[in-house]
């Protein structure tokens, strides 16, 4: 799509043409998808979190600027979509008193495990997923769109409103527990 | 320099430009700080196996099925911030109008044939509109108490003798919506959240009203009042509340609701 036809698109979705947002949809879908399934980890999780986005941004669009990017804006929907839903599986955790980092640290095997006797790549899957669910929604978020998204740390302190120096110690602490985690993991490797 | 901290590492491993210039060449003669920076990117390295699940390429149409439905009126979700009841009240009268205009040319004008229209919510029945209202007001409520949560905790950290008027700003903004949104709680039957909104708006006018350079003691007397509340904590319970009732709430629907029509 180009960029004045983009724009054209934008304005008329603005103005409640339901053709003009589906094509936003449907050419943004995709793209929201990778996100949210990077940043919830879960892939029913990730399909609402694109539909609730879309939501957000079709009751938002009043207030957005046709001069920005449609793409970039939806990017912080989406992550503040998936934060929520970060956010309630950790109340939804803390509540059920699940798995503490501890916990997760005594279910890796000890450093004289034997690799064959696992199906190795589905394990270490597995444990990562793990790991990344010892994160705070926000250093999730912040790792998330430092590790797999290659944003720079001034705009993920954008996307998440925060100053970069809290984004940076947000990865920082990210970083920090996961390699707490992942360190036997590493040393099996 | 001296050896890399675990921070220098991380900023070097991401190419960050606020990384120290010197951690590169020090890396390259320092084996210890370099066999850190291996262990940490090797570790980093199996973050990488997770592979994302794949859309094909109709998932965007998909995803529009699913969302055209639940798609709400714009007027109804979408307050701006200068919203007044004046405006409310202005817009509703006028909307009153237009439909009265509408009935009366619909039993004068003969009417043609009917075509599908491109673009209008599913019918639903009233219990699915009365529902369907109310989860845009628990939607627009969850955002305004995340937005209020910033505010008061801006306040709650904000230095004696500090600037607030950005907070108060806000504050002002949010003061207007809050109450439009505490009577539509009322009008649902949402006590609770009524209550919730009626404490807020309280303590964002005291904000609002309070000097823009507040001295320490008159910040500790409205901190006083918002922690003798507990405010921060009652709103953030009710925003999980909310959380939770919107993702229980729109699952179903979404998920089960047959689709009669490909756009």
């Amino acid at each position: 799509m180009q960029v004045t036809e983009a724009a054209a698109v934008l304005a008329r979705a603005r103005e409640g043409d339901g053709d003009a947002f589906r094509a936003l949809v449907e050419r943004h879908s995709r793209a929201a998808f990778r996100l949210a399934f990077r940043l919830t980890g879960h892939e029913q999780d990730a399909e609402d979190v694109v539909q609730e986005s879309f939501l957000r941004a079709y009751r938002q669009l009043g207030r957005f600027e046709l001069r920005s990017n449609f793409a970039t804006w939806l990017h912080r929907i989406v992550v503040n979509c998936s934060m929520d839903v970060l956010r309630a599986r950790q109340a939804r955790r803390e509540q059920a008193r699940a798995e503490s980092l501890d916990d997760v640290v005594d279910v890796l095997p000890a450093d004289g495990a034997s690799p064959e006797r696992m199906a190795r790549s589905a394990e270490i899957e597995r444990r990562v997923s793990a790991s990344l669910e010892c994160l705070t929604p926000l250093e999730r978020a912040a790792f998330t769109l430092r590790h797999y998204e290659g944003r720079s740390i001034e705009e993920i302190g954008q996307t998440l409103d925060l100053q970069s120096s809290a984004a940076k110690h947000s990865i920082f602490r990210a970083v920090r527990k996961l390699r707490a985690i992942l360190e036997p993991l590493r040393r099996e490797s | 320099m001296t050896h890399c901290s675990d921070e220098d590492l991380i900023l070097h491993h991401y190419d960050e430009p606020d990384c120290d210039p010197a951690v590169g060449p020090h890396l390259l003669v320092c084996a210890g700080c370099a066999q850190r920076q291996q262990e940490l990117a090797d570790t980093l390295h199996l973050l990488q196996v997770a592979p994302v699940p794949e859309r094909s390429d109709d998932y965007g149409a998909e995803v529009w099925r699913h969302v055209r439905q639940r798609l709400p009126e714009r007027q109804v979700a979408w307050r701006p911030r200068w919203s007044s009841r004046w405006n409310g009240l202005a817009l509703a009268a006028a909307a009153a109008v237009l439909v009265v205009a509408g009935f009366l040319t619909g039993r004068l004008w003969p009417q043609p044939a009917q075509e599908a229209p491109l673009f209008q919510l599913a019918a639903v029945s009233p219990e699915q509109a009365e529902a369907g209202r109310r989860r845009v007001l628990l939607l627009s409520v969850a955002e305004h108490l995340e937005r209020s949560d910033r505010v008061l905790t801006d306040v709650m950290n904000a230095a004696g003798g500090g600037d607030i008027s950005t907070a108060q700003e806000w504050a002002g903004d949010l003061l207007s919506i809050s109450r439009l949104y505490r009577q539509d709680a009322v009008d649902a039957d949402e006590a609770s959240i009524a209550a919730v909104l009626d404490e807020i708006e309280r303590a964002l006018l005291e904000i609002v009203h309070s000097p823009s350079r507040a001295s320490s003691e008159q910040l500790d007397d409205i901190r006083g009042r918002i922690d003798s509340a507990l405010l921060l904590f009652k709103v953030r319970v009710m925003s999980e509340e909310l959380r939770q009732r919107q993702l229980a709430a729109p699952a179903e629907p979404l998920r089960q609701t047959p689709v009669s029509r490909t756009s």
